[in-house]
């Protein structure tokens, strides 16, 4: 070949040798055609197949691609071996025959159409063949007007595309099965129940799947052992309605899904029209265009209670590959079925759970309102008792202080005595009587907590026992400052009843002491009052703080009994505790809060 | 005609009228008390009815002791009676009574009770109580003078 310079600098030899070596080309192609020359004699020369044409001949043998010449009707002139490769066709039955028949029949107008257009301009496009043997071969053709003198000839270039279309096979398949796949995990992160999760799992693998009818049975524990489907997709759901199924062990009745329930293992009919397992829904089958059908087990910790079945069109659908992909698919979707299955036991347990503390709670309420009701009437009745106790009390102290005053002079002193005695017990009766009011009113009035002084309401009560008692000599130390958010009239009686106790246990004790000072116990501050008096015995301690209770005899010690009580009511009352410490001679530690401590100790 | 009743007392106990008459009499506040032992009869001697029919009416006593728990009429209801009616709403009734309720205290005053005072258990303070109380209300306090019940009726 000449190098381009060359043939740029002189295009008119060049164009007549080329016409010359087509000319040569077409006699040397029609010697080959009729077959019976192998070198041939042009122009005065002798050119022979192994001559200056074989460079050329051997590159177009040699494509990769099926070439070719065509007259401008369709009748080939040349092959490449190549082309007679894709046509499966010896050469000998391609020269000289129109190129028409070998297109499927479906396509030959078109064809005819490219082979009017080629003359033209160039055309290509894709085209099926229909090879010997009557199997089909895609191919991507060109046609274009060969540039040569004379008789006006085409070119054909044809390309199997086989091979091609196999990869994008591949390529669209496995793009579909991602599809699927990612729908179903996107189905799988967002369903919240198990119903949407069925349903639209269904939905995705009729959609991104390609299947006509996708469904999810349940196995029900019931006599006939049916499969009830509870999901479902596709448009031919009829098929579904129009079918009955049963999980139950008869040979009769083994589709795929019960044979999937039965056996948790995978089944697959790829040719349903056949397969004697189908036999008894064949004929809904294929009247719904069914022609594959498989069955997956949704395996989970319960056992195989559920079944995905999905339908094909075409028989051997459901490859291996095929099967590998919606046996993962399966898989995830038991996999929800089980996630759900937990979340609900999880969500029964919480609600047992919630539902037995409304219930606690709601006995709590109605023990504390039956409580509070049982305490404000016990409380009336204590209040009523204490004042309808006070009537009499007073007609007796009043006659007896009559009698006295009337008849004290006719009196013997035994007698006065005796009289004096009835006055006693009666001032002492409404001693008692006027504390157990005192104590029923300290429940019945309002806790208004403020900033109480506590150092200065000891002080206050210190003064008034010294003011009652002013011979008493009694160390009195309070350290400064304490400060409490308490009600100031409960805890005044507090200081009162528990200064005024320390004050008379102290009564019989030379350089009695009375302090009152704060420390932190767990974080909480607790109040104490310590005193050096006559102490009591911890083995009564239990009795301390109850009504009436007394751990000194009237005469040791006088008192009715009711301080105490009232120092708990009011502590319990501002939600603290109160405690005591003590041993017999050794003095008495009273301790209390005002906020509830987290810690309980005794 | 009798000497116009000093004080009225309303009580229902006959050992309290007793102590109480006793107190009083003994310590020489007040010798002409009538007792009502009901809200009923209290009402009736006050607005001269039923038994107290032709009671002379400008003739009312210096000082009402009123209990509170009383059969038939209650004590609060005797005192609204009094209170609301301009014959009588200026004679000075104090309340004597066992009921240390603050709702009884405040409803009383609420109605107009010139004074509450709670009957101590011991007769000895019973005494004191008698003593202070007689002396301020019977001797000490100045009673205002009510308009003649005939002008009343003739202004209505």
């Amino acid at each position: 070949m000449n190098e381009p310079a060359q043939a740029s600098a002189k295009p008119p030899a060049d164009y007549a040798e080329l016409l010359q070596r087509l000319i040569e080309a077409e006699d040397t192609l029609y010697a080959i055609r009729t077959g019976d020359v192998d070198a041939l004699m042009m122009g005065g020369q002798v050119y022979s197949l192994e001559g200056a044409e074989t460079p050329y001949r051997l590159l177009i043998e040699a494509m990769g691609e099926g070439a070719g010449t065509l007259t401008l009707d369709g009748t080939v002139l040349y092959a490449n071996r190549r082309l007679s490769e894709i046509l499966a066709a010896p050469l000998t039955e391609l020269f000289g025959n129109p190129m028409l028949p070998w297109l499927a029949p479906d396509e030959q107008e078109v064809f005819k159409t490219w082979l009017n257009e080629g003359q033209h301009h160039p055309v290509s496009g894709r085209l099926t063949l229909r090879k010997h043997d009557g199997q089909t071969v895609p191919v991507q053709v060109s046609i274009n007007l060969l540039p040569a003198p004379g008789v006006p000839t085409l070119g054909i270039i044809m390309v199997d595309l086989t091979a091609i279309n196999q990869a994008e096979q591949a390529l669209r398949r496995s793009n579909r099965a991602l599809r699927m796949v990612s729908a179903c995990d996107h189905v799988l992160v967002h369903a919240n129940t198990e119903a949407v999760l069925f349903a639209e799992t269904c939905e995705v693998i009729v959609k991104e799947g390609g299947y006509p009818l996708t469904w999810i049975g349940v196995a029900e524990h019931n006599e006939s052992k049916t499969i009830k489907p509870i999901a479902w997709a596709g448009e031919k759901i009829e098929y579904i309605n129009n079918i009955t199924l049963s999980w139950a062990a008869d040979a009769h009745v083994q589709g795929p899904a019960s044979s999937a329930i039965q056996s948790a293992q995978t089944v697959v009919i790829n040719e349903l029209a056949t397969d004697a397992h189908f036999d008894r829904w064949r004929q809904q089958a294929l009247t719904a265009g069914f022609a594959a059908s498989i069955g997956l087990p949704l395996r989970t910790a319960g056992g195989t209670w559920c079944v995905l079945c999905i339908y094909a069109q075409n028989s051997g659908a459901f490859n291996a590959e095929e099967v590998q992909l919606l046996k993962g698919l399966a898989n995830d979707l038991a996999y929800g079925i089980e996630a759900f299955h937990i979340r609900a036991e999880h969500e029964q347990a919480e609600a047992k759970i919630r539902e037995l503390n409304e219930e606690l709670e709601q006995r709590v309420r109605e023990r504390t309102i039956e409580l509070e009701s049982s305490n404000t009437e016990l409380e009336a009745f204590v209040y009523t008792v204490a004042h309808d106790l006070r009537a009499p009390l007073r007609s007796i102290d009043g006659f007896s202080r009559i009698l006295q005053e009337d008849c004290g002079d006719r009196l013997q002193p035994e007698e006065k005595c005796h009289l004096e005695r009835v006055r006693m017990a009666t001032q002492h009766m409404g001693h008692l009587i006027e504390s157990m009011l005192q104590l029923s009113r300290l429940n019945r009035s309002e806790l208004r907590r403020t900033t109480v002084n506590i150092s200065a309401l000891a002080q206050d009560v210190f003064a008034d026992l010294q003011r009652q008692d002013p011979e008493r000599l009694v160390t009195t130390v309070v350290a400064p400052d304490l400060v409490a958010q308490a009600d100031p009239a409960l805890l005044h009686s507090v200081l009162e009843n528990l200064l005024g106790n320390a004050w008379k246990f102290t009564s019989k004790t030379a350089d009695a002491r009375i302090e009152l000072g704060c420390t932190k116990q767990d974080g909480v501050p607790t109040f104490f009052v310590h005193d050096n008096g006559a102490g009591f015995n911890m083995a009564y301690r239990g009795k301390l703080f109850g009504v009436f209770q007394r751990l000194h005899r009237n005469d040791e010690f006088p008192g009715t009994g009711v301080g105490l009580a009232s120092v708990q009511r009011i502590i319990h009352r501002h939600q603290g505790r109160v405690w005591a410490e003590s041993e017999p001679g050794n003095g008495a530690s009273f301790f209390f809060t005002l906020e509830p401590t987290r810690k309980h100790h005794e | 005609m009798n000497e116009p009743v000093e004080m009225l007392l309303v009580e229902d106990s006959p050992n309290d009228v007793e102590l109480t008459l006793r107190a009083f009499t003994r310590q020489k506040l007040a010798t002409r008390i009538q007792v009502a032992r009901d809200g009923q009869e209290a009402l009736d001697f006050i607005f001269g009815r039923d038994a107290y029919i032709g009671r002379d009416l400008n003739q009312q006593p210096k000082l009402i002791l009123l209990d509170l728990k009383l059969p038939k009429v209650d004590g609060l209801d005797v005192l609204r009676a009094i209170k609301s009616d301009p014959r009588t709403q200026m004679i000075p009734v104090v309340i004597l009574t066992s009921s240390c309720i603050e709702h009884d205290i405040a409803e009383g005053y609420q109605r107009g009770a010139n004074s509450y005072l709670i009957k101590p258990v011991s007769y000895d303070q019973f005494m004191i109580l008698v003593n202070t109380l007689g002396m301020y209300w019977l001797q000490f306090n100045q009673n205002a003078v009510a308009a003649p019940v005939d002008e009343l009726h003739l202004a209505k």
